[in-house]
Protein backbone atom coordinates (compact mmCIF):
# COMPACT_ATOMS: atom_id res chain seq x y z
CA UNK A 1 0.00 0.00 0.00
CA UNK A 2 1.29 3.15 -0.82
CA UNK A 3 2.31 5.92 1.77
CA UNK A 4 -0.16 8.32 0.44
CA UNK A 5 -3.36 5.95 1.12
CA UNK A 6 -2.47 5.68 4.87
CA UNK A 7 -2.61 9.44 5.28
CA UNK A 8 -5.57 10.80 7.25
CA UNK A 9 -7.27 13.23 6.47
CA UNK A 10 -8.74 15.92 8.97
CA UNK A 11 -12.28 15.42 8.07
CA UNK A 12 -12.18 11.53 8.58
CA UNK A 13 -11.42 12.58 12.70
CA UNK A 14 -14.21 13.94 15.37
CA UNK A 15 -14.14 17.42 16.97
CA UNK A 16 -14.76 17.94 20.58
CA UNK A 17 -15.21 21.19 22.15
CA UNK A 18 -11.83 22.49 24.11
CA UNK A 19 -12.16 21.45 28.27
CA UNK A 20 -13.78 24.15 30.23
CA UNK A 21 -12.67 26.14 33.48
CA UNK A 22 -16.02 27.65 34.49
CA UNK A 23 -15.20 30.59 37.05
CA UNK A 24 -17.36 32.73 38.86
CA UNK A 25 -16.46 36.27 39.96
CA UNK A 26 -18.66 36.99 42.79
CA UNK A 27 -18.60 40.90 43.33
CA UNK A 28 -19.23 43.16 45.93
CA UNK A 29 -20.92 46.19 44.50
CA UNK A 30 -22.33 47.89 47.91
CA UNK A 31 -22.49 51.65 48.05
CA UNK A 32 -19.28 51.43 49.81
CA UNK A 33 -17.34 50.07 46.98
CA UNK A 34 -18.64 53.05 44.76
CA UNK A 35 -16.43 55.93 42.80
CA UNK A 36 -12.58 54.52 42.78
CA UNK A 37 -12.82 51.10 44.16
CA UNK A 38 -15.75 50.24 41.51
CA UNK A 39 -13.14 51.77 38.93
CA UNK A 40 -9.96 50.10 40.00
CA UNK A 41 -12.40 46.64 39.93
CA UNK A 42 -13.56 47.52 36.41
CA UNK A 43 -9.93 47.82 34.96
CA UNK A 44 -9.26 44.68 36.85
CA UNK A 45 -11.48 42.71 35.06
CA UNK A 46 -10.90 44.49 31.84
CA UNK A 47 -7.13 43.42 32.50
CA UNK A 48 -8.61 39.98 33.68
CA UNK A 49 -10.48 39.34 30.07
CA UNK A 50 -7.59 40.26 27.99
CA UNK A 51 -4.86 38.62 29.63
CA UNK A 52 -7.18 35.27 29.24
CA UNK A 53 -7.23 36.11 25.52
CA UNK A 54 -3.63 36.16 24.04
CA UNK A 55 -3.87 32.76 25.57
CA UNK A 56 -4.57 30.39 22.95
CA UNK A 57 -5.83 27.59 25.41
CA UNK A 58 -7.18 29.30 27.91
CA UNK A 59 -9.22 31.65 25.69
CA UNK A 60 -11.16 28.99 24.55
CA UNK A 61 -11.09 27.26 27.69
CA UNK A 62 -12.18 30.00 30.59
CA UNK A 63 -15.46 30.23 30.94
CA UNK A 64 -16.36 33.16 33.62
CA UNK A 65 -19.64 35.02 34.99
CA UNK A 66 -19.66 37.60 37.05
CA UNK A 67 -22.24 37.75 40.03
CA UNK A 68 -22.74 41.05 41.81
CA UNK A 69 -24.30 41.65 45.89
CA UNK A 70 -25.77 44.27 47.22
CA UNK A 71 -29.32 44.58 48.87
CA UNK A 72 -29.65 41.39 46.40
CA UNK A 73 -27.94 39.10 44.29
CA UNK A 74 -27.54 40.06 40.74
CA UNK A 75 -26.23 37.85 38.06
CA UNK A 76 -24.38 40.76 35.89
CA UNK A 77 -23.30 38.30 33.40
CA UNK A 78 -24.05 34.68 32.39
CA UNK A 79 -21.39 32.07 31.48
CA UNK A 80 -19.36 32.78 28.49
CA UNK A 81 -16.08 32.07 27.42
CA UNK A 82 -14.05 35.15 27.31
CA UNK A 83 -12.81 35.28 23.73
CA UNK A 84 -16.41 36.36 23.14
CA UNK A 85 -16.79 38.93 25.79
CA UNK A 86 -17.47 42.51 24.50
CA UNK A 87 -17.42 44.68 27.29
CA UNK A 88 -18.15 43.89 31.09
CA UNK A 89 -18.48 47.09 33.61
CA UNK A 90 -20.41 46.44 37.01
CA UNK A 91 -21.63 49.58 38.78
CA UNK A 92 -22.08 49.91 42.53
CA UNK A 93 -25.95 50.00 43.07
CA UNK A 94 -25.87 50.97 46.71
CA UNK A 95 -27.25 49.55 50.05
CA UNK A 96 -25.97 46.73 52.04
CA UNK A 97 -23.80 43.62 51.19
CA UNK A 98 -26.00 40.57 50.86
CA UNK A 99 -22.72 38.31 50.41
CA UNK A 100 -24.38 34.93 51.25
CA UNK A 101 -27.00 35.37 48.39
CA UNK A 102 -24.63 36.72 46.54
CA UNK A 103 -22.61 33.22 46.93
CA UNK A 104 -25.37 31.00 46.46
CA UNK A 105 -26.48 32.36 43.65
CA UNK A 106 -23.30 32.01 42.17
CA UNK A 107 -22.81 28.54 43.11
CA UNK A 108 -26.31 27.98 41.62
CA UNK A 109 -25.16 28.99 38.14
CA UNK A 110 -22.06 27.02 38.73
CA UNK A 111 -24.09 23.81 39.05
CA UNK A 112 -26.79 24.84 35.99
CA UNK A 113 -23.22 25.26 33.70
CA UNK A 114 -21.90 22.26 34.61
CA UNK A 115 -25.07 20.21 34.03
CA UNK A 116 -25.05 21.84 30.48
CA UNK A 117 -21.41 20.57 29.67
CA UNK A 118 -22.44 17.27 30.77
CA UNK A 119 -25.24 17.45 28.67
CA UNK A 120 -23.26 19.05 25.45
CA UNK A 121 -20.03 16.28 26.26
CA UNK A 122 -18.49 18.94 27.15
CA UNK A 123 -15.36 17.99 29.81
CA UNK A 124 -14.72 20.62 32.54
CA UNK A 125 -12.03 21.43 35.15
CA UNK A 126 -12.91 22.44 39.16
CA UNK A 127 -14.92 25.76 39.05
CA UNK A 128 -13.43 28.09 40.55
CA UNK A 129 -15.30 30.74 42.77
CA UNK A 130 -13.77 34.30 43.63
CA UNK A 131 -14.78 36.29 46.28
CA UNK A 132 -14.02 39.65 46.76
CA UNK A 133 -15.77 42.12 49.58
CA UNK A 134 -15.46 45.35 51.33
CA UNK A 135 -17.83 45.44 53.80
CA UNK A 136 -19.40 42.68 56.22
CA UNK A 137 -22.55 40.56 55.54
CA UNK A 138 -25.92 42.17 56.37
CA UNK A 139 -28.26 39.32 56.41
CA UNK A 140 -27.28 35.86 57.58
CA UNK A 141 -27.14 33.71 54.72
CA UNK A 142 -23.54 33.82 54.21
CA UNK A 143 -23.62 30.77 57.05
CA UNK A 144 -25.15 28.58 55.06
CA UNK A 145 -23.74 29.66 51.85
CA UNK A 146 -20.28 29.68 53.46
CA UNK A 147 -20.67 25.69 54.47
CA UNK A 148 -22.10 24.94 51.00
CA UNK A 149 -18.80 26.11 49.75
CA UNK A 150 -16.49 24.13 52.07
CA UNK A 151 -18.55 21.00 51.28
CA UNK A 152 -17.70 21.76 47.64
CA UNK A 153 -14.20 22.20 48.50
CA UNK A 154 -13.50 19.35 50.44
CA UNK A 155 -14.94 17.11 47.79
CA UNK A 156 -12.66 18.44 45.08
CA UNK A 157 -15.70 19.92 43.62
CA UNK A 158 -14.66 23.58 44.33
CA UNK A 159 -11.53 26.33 44.10
CA UNK A 160 -12.40 29.22 46.75
CA UNK A 161 -10.58 32.83 46.66
CA UNK A 162 -11.74 34.47 49.19
CA UNK A 163 -10.64 38.03 49.22
CA UNK A 164 -11.20 41.05 51.22
CA UNK A 165 -10.70 44.63 50.19
CA UNK A 166 -9.70 47.40 52.24
CA UNK A 167 -9.85 47.06 56.27
CA UNK A 168 -13.46 46.56 57.10
CA UNK A 169 -13.82 43.14 55.43
CA UNK A 170 -12.78 40.97 58.45
CA UNK A 171 -10.96 38.06 57.29
CA UNK A 172 -12.62 35.54 59.92
CA UNK A 173 -16.03 36.17 58.19
CA UNK A 174 -14.45 35.18 54.86
CA UNK A 175 -12.90 32.36 56.27
CA UNK A 176 -15.84 31.04 56.57
CA UNK A 177 -16.11 30.26 53.01
CA UNK A 178 -13.23 28.03 52.68
CA UNK A 179 -10.81 25.83 54.25
CA UNK A 180 -8.19 25.42 51.93
CA UNK A 181 -7.74 28.84 50.54
CA UNK A 182 -7.15 31.07 53.59
CA UNK A 183 -9.10 34.59 52.64
CA UNK A 184 -6.28 37.38 51.41
CA UNK A 185 -6.72 40.88 52.39
CA UNK A 186 -6.05 43.12 48.71
CA UNK A 187 -3.05 45.70 49.07
CA UNK A 188 -4.87 48.63 48.87
CA UNK A 189 -6.92 49.02 45.36
CA UNK A 190 -4.77 46.48 43.26
CA UNK A 191 -7.25 44.91 41.54
CA UNK A 192 -5.22 44.80 37.98
CA UNK A 193 -2.39 42.61 39.60
CA UNK A 194 -4.70 40.36 41.76
CA UNK A 195 -6.47 39.87 38.11
CA UNK A 196 -3.52 39.48 36.40
CA UNK A 197 -2.33 36.85 38.87
CA UNK A 198 -5.67 35.39 38.42
CA UNK A 199 -5.36 35.29 34.66
CA UNK A 200 -1.76 33.51 34.95
CA UNK A 201 -3.05 30.95 37.24
CA UNK A 202 -6.10 30.26 35.14
CA UNK A 203 -4.50 29.31 31.82
CA UNK A 204 -2.07 27.22 33.74
CA UNK A 205 -5.20 25.18 35.01
CA UNK A 206 -6.55 25.04 31.57
CA UNK A 207 -3.83 23.24 30.11
CA UNK A 208 -3.22 21.20 33.38
CA UNK A 209 -3.03 16.69 32.37
CA UNK A 210 -4.98 14.23 34.33
CA UNK A 211 -3.07 13.97 37.73
CA UNK A 212 -0.45 16.34 37.34
CA UNK A 213 -0.14 19.11 40.18
CA UNK A 214 -1.11 22.10 40.04
CA UNK A 215 0.27 24.28 42.93
CA UNK A 216 -0.76 28.00 43.06
CA UNK A 217 1.87 31.07 42.33
CA UNK A 218 2.23 32.21 46.00
CA UNK A 219 5.19 34.60 44.68
CA UNK A 220 2.78 36.11 42.68
CA UNK A 221 0.26 36.41 45.24
CA UNK A 222 2.30 38.72 47.54
CA UNK A 223 2.20 40.81 44.62
CA UNK A 224 -1.40 42.02 45.18
CA UNK A 225 -1.93 40.71 48.72
CA UNK A 226 -0.82 42.04 52.31
CA UNK A 227 0.92 39.23 53.50
CA UNK B 1 -15.45 -19.38 18.00
CA UNK B 2 -14.25 -20.32 14.32
CA UNK B 3 -10.71 -21.93 13.75
CA UNK B 4 -7.76 -19.96 13.19
CA UNK B 5 -7.51 -18.84 9.57
CA UNK B 6 -4.72 -15.95 10.42
CA UNK B 7 -3.10 -14.32 12.91
CA UNK B 8 -3.31 -11.07 15.14
CA UNK B 9 -1.73 -8.33 13.51
CA UNK B 10 -0.19 -5.36 15.54
CA UNK B 11 1.11 -1.76 15.03
CA UNK B 12 1.72 1.34 16.81
CA UNK B 13 3.27 4.49 17.78
CA UNK B 14 4.18 7.18 20.56
CA UNK B 15 4.39 10.33 20.21
CA UNK B 16 5.49 13.41 22.17
CA UNK B 17 2.89 15.91 23.19
CA UNK B 18 3.18 19.28 21.94
CA UNK B 19 3.33 20.44 25.64
CA UNK B 20 5.55 18.08 26.41
CA UNK B 21 8.00 19.09 23.50
CA UNK B 22 8.16 22.38 24.29
CA UNK B 23 9.20 21.81 27.78
CA UNK B 24 11.83 19.06 26.90
CA UNK B 25 10.34 15.99 29.49
CA UNK B 26 10.14 13.18 27.06
CA UNK B 27 6.78 11.01 26.15
CA UNK B 28 5.49 9.56 29.12
CA UNK B 29 3.61 6.99 26.88
CA UNK B 30 4.61 3.88 26.41
CA UNK B 31 3.19 0.79 24.83
CA UNK B 32 4.23 -3.16 24.73
CA UNK B 33 3.66 -5.77 22.72
CA UNK B 34 3.85 -9.42 23.90
CA UNK B 35 3.23 -12.67 21.73
CA UNK B 36 2.99 -16.12 23.00
CA UNK B 37 1.50 -19.55 22.15
CA UNK B 38 0.68 -21.71 25.48
CA UNK B 39 -1.29 -24.52 23.36
CA UNK B 40 -4.74 -23.17 22.83
CA UNK B 41 -3.49 -20.92 20.19
CA UNK B 42 -1.36 -17.69 19.86
CA UNK B 43 -2.08 -15.16 21.78
CA UNK B 44 -1.08 -11.43 21.39
CA UNK B 45 -1.10 -8.73 24.32
CA UNK B 46 -0.81 -5.36 23.81
CA UNK B 47 -0.37 -2.60 26.90
CA UNK B 48 -0.15 0.99 26.64
CA UNK B 49 0.30 3.39 29.21
CA UNK B 50 0.51 6.74 30.01
CA UNK B 51 3.14 8.08 32.93
CA UNK B 52 1.16 10.26 35.44
CA UNK B 53 1.79 14.38 34.79
CA UNK B 54 2.56 14.58 38.57
CA UNK B 55 4.79 11.32 39.04
CA UNK B 56 8.56 11.83 38.87
CA UNK B 57 9.23 8.66 36.78
CA UNK B 58 6.13 8.85 34.82
CA UNK B 59 7.89 7.39 31.66
CA UNK B 60 10.36 4.32 34.45
CA UNK B 61 6.52 3.50 35.36
CA UNK B 62 5.03 2.98 32.32
CA UNK B 63 7.49 1.16 30.88
CA UNK B 64 7.36 -0.96 33.59
CA UNK B 65 3.85 -1.60 33.84
CA UNK B 66 3.26 -2.15 30.31
CA UNK B 67 5.92 -4.81 29.94
CA UNK B 68 4.61 -6.63 32.69
CA UNK B 69 1.08 -6.31 32.01
CA UNK B 70 1.31 -7.46 28.47
CA UNK B 71 3.53 -10.34 29.54
CA UNK B 72 1.19 -11.51 32.19
CA UNK B 73 -1.40 -11.15 29.74
CA UNK B 74 0.40 -13.32 27.35
CA UNK B 75 1.57 -15.84 29.54
CA UNK B 76 -2.08 -16.29 31.90
CA UNK B 77 -4.56 -15.73 28.91
CA UNK B 78 -6.60 -18.42 30.26
CA UNK B 79 -6.45 -17.42 33.40
CA UNK B 80 -7.88 -13.73 32.86
CA UNK B 81 -10.44 -15.01 30.46
CA UNK B 82 -12.07 -17.51 32.93
CA UNK B 83 -11.25 -16.49 36.07
CA UNK B 84 -11.44 -12.76 34.90
CA UNK B 85 -11.57 -11.30 38.67
CA UNK B 86 -8.89 -13.70 40.37
CA UNK B 87 -6.33 -13.36 37.72
CA UNK B 88 -7.01 -9.31 37.55
CA UNK B 89 -6.21 -8.80 41.54
CA UNK B 90 -3.28 -11.05 40.94
CA UNK B 91 -1.72 -8.94 37.79
CA UNK B 92 -2.15 -5.99 39.66
CA UNK B 93 -0.39 -7.31 42.84
CA UNK B 94 2.06 -8.42 40.75
CA UNK B 95 3.15 -5.56 38.97
CA UNK B 96 2.16 -3.08 41.90
CA UNK B 97 5.13 -5.37 43.55
CA UNK B 98 7.57 -4.95 41.13
CA UNK B 99 6.92 -1.06 40.78
CA UNK B 100 7.19 -1.04 45.04
CA UNK B 101 10.64 -3.02 44.47
CA UNK B 102 11.95 -0.54 42.25
CA UNK B 103 10.30 2.45 44.44
CA UNK B 104 12.09 0.96 47.14
CA UNK B 105 15.75 0.83 45.44
CA UNK B 106 15.69 3.82 44.52
CA UNK B 107 14.11 5.44 47.85
CA UNK B 108 10.78 6.82 46.22
CA UNK B 109 6.82 5.93 46.84
CA UNK B 110 5.21 3.94 44.47
CA UNK B 111 2.83 7.08 43.07
CA UNK B 112 6.25 7.97 41.65
CA UNK B 113 5.49 5.54 38.89
CA UNK B 114 2.09 6.39 38.46
CA UNK B 115 0.33 5.61 35.06
CA UNK B 116 -2.92 4.37 33.54
CA UNK B 117 -3.70 1.55 31.91
CA UNK B 118 -4.97 0.24 28.46
CA UNK B 119 -4.53 -3.10 27.56
CA UNK B 120 -5.88 -5.86 25.10
CA UNK B 121 -5.43 -9.97 24.85
CA UNK B 122 -6.61 -11.52 21.64
CA UNK B 123 -6.03 -15.41 20.74
CA UNK B 124 -6.24 -16.82 17.50
CA UNK B 125 -9.73 -18.72 18.36
CA UNK B 126 -11.47 -15.38 18.58
CA UNK B 127 -10.94 -14.88 22.55
CA UNK B 128 -9.93 -11.80 23.88
CA UNK B 129 -9.83 -10.00 26.97
CA UNK B 130 -9.73 -5.91 27.60
CA UNK B 131 -8.47 -4.19 30.94
CA UNK B 132 -8.65 -0.54 31.23
CA UNK B 133 -7.93 1.96 34.45
CA UNK B 134 -7.97 6.05 33.98
CA UNK B 135 -7.75 8.04 31.02
CA UNK B 136 -7.66 6.91 26.96
CA UNK B 137 -9.47 4.18 25.96
CA UNK B 138 -10.47 0.79 23.56
CA UNK B 139 -12.24 1.04 20.20
CA UNK B 140 -13.58 -2.45 19.29
CA UNK B 141 -14.17 -2.99 15.19
CA UNK B 142 -16.20 -5.79 14.15
CA UNK B 143 -17.15 -6.51 10.67
CA UNK B 144 -20.48 -4.18 10.53
CA UNK B 145 -19.55 -1.48 13.03
CA UNK B 146 -16.34 0.02 15.31
CA UNK B 147 -17.89 1.16 18.60
CA UNK B 148 -16.11 2.48 21.94
CA UNK B 149 -15.36 -0.82 23.78
CA UNK B 150 -14.45 1.12 26.78
CA UNK B 151 -14.48 5.31 27.01
CA UNK B 152 -12.04 7.38 28.89
CA UNK B 153 -12.23 6.66 32.96
CA UNK B 154 -12.11 10.12 34.57
CA UNK B 155 -13.44 11.34 37.57
CA UNK B 156 -15.96 14.28 37.47
CA UNK B 157 -13.52 16.70 36.11
CA UNK B 158 -11.16 16.69 32.91
CA UNK B 159 -8.02 16.78 35.58
CA UNK B 160 -8.79 13.80 37.72
CA UNK B 161 -8.18 10.15 36.41
CA UNK B 162 -7.09 6.62 38.10
CA UNK B 163 -3.54 5.27 38.33
CA UNK B 164 -2.43 1.62 38.58
CA UNK B 165 -0.73 3.28 42.04
CA UNK B 166 -4.13 4.00 43.68
CA UNK B 167 -6.02 2.44 46.82
CA UNK B 168 -8.77 1.62 44.70
CA UNK B 169 -7.01 0.45 40.94
CA UNK B 170 -8.51 -3.07 41.07
CA UNK B 171 -11.78 -1.56 41.60
CA UNK B 172 -11.92 0.95 39.17
CA UNK B 173 -10.15 -1.08 35.83
CA UNK B 174 -13.25 -1.92 33.40
CA UNK B 175 -12.68 -5.35 32.47
CA UNK B 176 -14.58 -6.96 29.66
CA UNK B 177 -13.75 -10.04 27.37
CA UNK B 178 -15.60 -12.07 24.50
CA UNK B 179 -17.15 -13.98 27.25
CA UNK B 180 -19.32 -11.01 28.61
CA UNK B 181 -19.38 -9.17 25.33
CA UNK B 182 -23.23 -8.79 24.11
CA UNK B 183 -21.73 -9.59 20.51
CA UNK B 184 -21.46 -13.50 19.49
CA UNK B 185 -19.13 -13.28 16.74
CA UNK B 186 -15.03 -12.45 16.90
CA UNK B 187 -13.99 -8.67 16.44
CA UNK B 188 -11.85 -7.83 13.50
CA UNK B 189 -9.85 -5.65 15.23
CA UNK B 190 -9.32 -3.43 18.56
CA UNK B 191 -7.94 0.58 19.06
CA UNK B 192 -5.77 1.37 22.06
CA UNK B 193 -5.14 4.94 22.61
CA UNK B 194 -4.31 7.45 25.23
CA UNK B 195 -5.63 10.89 26.40
CA UNK B 196 -3.16 12.43 24.06
CA UNK B 197 -5.43 11.53 20.87
CA UNK B 198 -8.39 10.36 23.05
CA UNK B 199 -10.54 13.57 21.26
CA UNK B 200 -9.88 12.68 17.45
CA UNK B 201 -10.95 9.63 17.70
CA UNK B 202 -14.55 9.42 19.97
CA UNK B 203 -17.34 12.48 19.63
CA UNK B 204 -17.63 12.45 23.45
CA UNK B 205 -21.64 13.49 23.27
CA UNK B 206 -22.67 10.24 21.42
CA UNK B 207 -19.67 8.04 21.68
CA UNK B 208 -19.32 8.13 18.01
CA UNK B 209 -16.24 6.95 16.47
CA UNK B 210 -14.07 8.49 14.37
CA UNK B 211 -13.85 6.79 10.53
CA UNK B 212 -10.34 7.33 10.84
CA UNK B 213 -10.41 4.20 13.50
CA UNK B 214 -11.84 1.71 11.01
CA UNK B 215 -9.55 2.45 7.92
CA UNK B 216 -6.49 2.60 9.84
CA UNK B 217 -7.32 -0.82 11.08
CA UNK B 218 -7.50 -1.89 7.45
CA UNK B 219 -4.05 -1.01 6.57
CA UNK B 220 -3.22 -4.13 7.91
CA UNK B 221 -5.04 -6.23 5.14
CA UNK B 222 -2.30 -4.88 2.60
CA UNK B 223 0.66 -3.99 4.67
CA UNK B 224 2.72 -5.31 6.96
CA UNK B 225 3.11 -4.13 10.66
CA UNK B 226 6.36 -1.57 10.40
CA UNK B 227 4.74 -0.43 7.17
CA UNK B 228 1.59 0.68 9.35
CA UNK B 229 3.53 1.67 12.51
CA UNK B 230 5.67 3.54 10.35
CA UNK B 231 1.80 5.27 8.61
CA UNK B 232 0.53 5.63 12.58
CA UNK B 233 3.38 7.23 13.82
CA UNK B 234 3.74 10.16 10.27
CA UNK B 235 -0.28 10.40 11.29
CA UNK B 236 0.32 11.38 15.10
CA UNK B 237 2.70 13.60 14.28
CA UNK B 238 1.20 15.31 11.33
CA UNK B 239 -2.65 15.08 11.62
CA UNK B 240 -3.67 13.69 15.33
CA UNK B 241 -1.67 15.29 17.40
CA UNK B 242 -3.17 18.24 19.25
CA UNK B 243 -1.53 22.11 19.29
CA UNK B 244 -1.04 22.07 23.01
CA UNK B 245 -1.91 18.44 23.84
CA UNK B 246 -0.58 15.62 25.66
CA UNK B 247 1.43 12.62 24.51
CA UNK B 248 -0.32 10.13 21.89
CA UNK B 249 -0.33 6.76 21.66
CA UNK B 250 -2.45 4.67 18.83
CA UNK B 251 -2.31 1.21 18.92
CA UNK B 252 -4.15 -1.01 16.34
CA UNK B 253 -4.90 -4.81 16.40
CA UNK B 254 -6.01 -6.47 13.41
CA UNK B 255 -7.04 -10.20 12.85
CA UNK B 256 -5.64 -10.68 9.20
CA UNK B 257 -7.08 -13.73 7.33
CA UNK B 258 -4.70 -16.30 5.71
CA UNK B 259 -1.40 -14.56 7.00
CA UNK B 260 1.50 -16.01 7.51
CA UNK B 261 2.26 -16.74 11.00
CA UNK B 262 4.76 -14.61 13.27
CA UNK B 263 6.70 -17.81 15.42
CA UNK B 264 5.11 -17.22 18.70
CA UNK B 265 6.64 -20.37 19.87
CA UNK B 266 8.52 -20.67 23.24
CA UNK B 267 8.77 -17.57 26.14
CA UNK B 268 6.86 -14.86 25.07
CA UNK B 269 8.43 -12.59 22.71
CA UNK B 270 7.94 -9.13 24.03
CA UNK B 271 8.44 -5.65 22.35
CA UNK B 272 8.43 -2.40 24.49
CA UNK B 273 7.77 0.82 22.42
Amino acid sequence: MSDDLMRIRQEELVVNPSNRVPIALCLDASGSMSGEPMKELNEGIRLFIEAVRQDPVASSSVEACVVSFSDQARTEQDFQTLANVVDWKLAATGGSTNLGGGVNLALDLLERRKEEYKRAGVDYFQPWLVLMTDGQPTTSEHISAGSRTCNMEQQGKLVVFPIAIGNAAELSTLAMFSKKNQPLRLKGLNFRDFFQWLSRSVSRWSQSRPGEKMPLDVEGIKGWAEI
Amino acid sequence: MAEPTGQWRCSGASVVGRSHEREGSGCQDVWCMCRSNNGTGGVLAVCVCDGAGRAKNARAGAELVSSSLARWLATHFDRALFEPEDALYEAIFEVREAMGQRAEQSRESLDDYACTVVAVATRDDGQWVAWHLGDGGIIVQFADAARVLSPPKRGEFANVTYFITDADAYEQVDRQSSRTCAEAVPPLGFALFTDGVESRLILRKTGAVAPAVPRMLGWHESADEEQVSNAVRYNLQDVLRDPFGDDCTLVLLRWRLNSVPIDPVGEPDEQVV
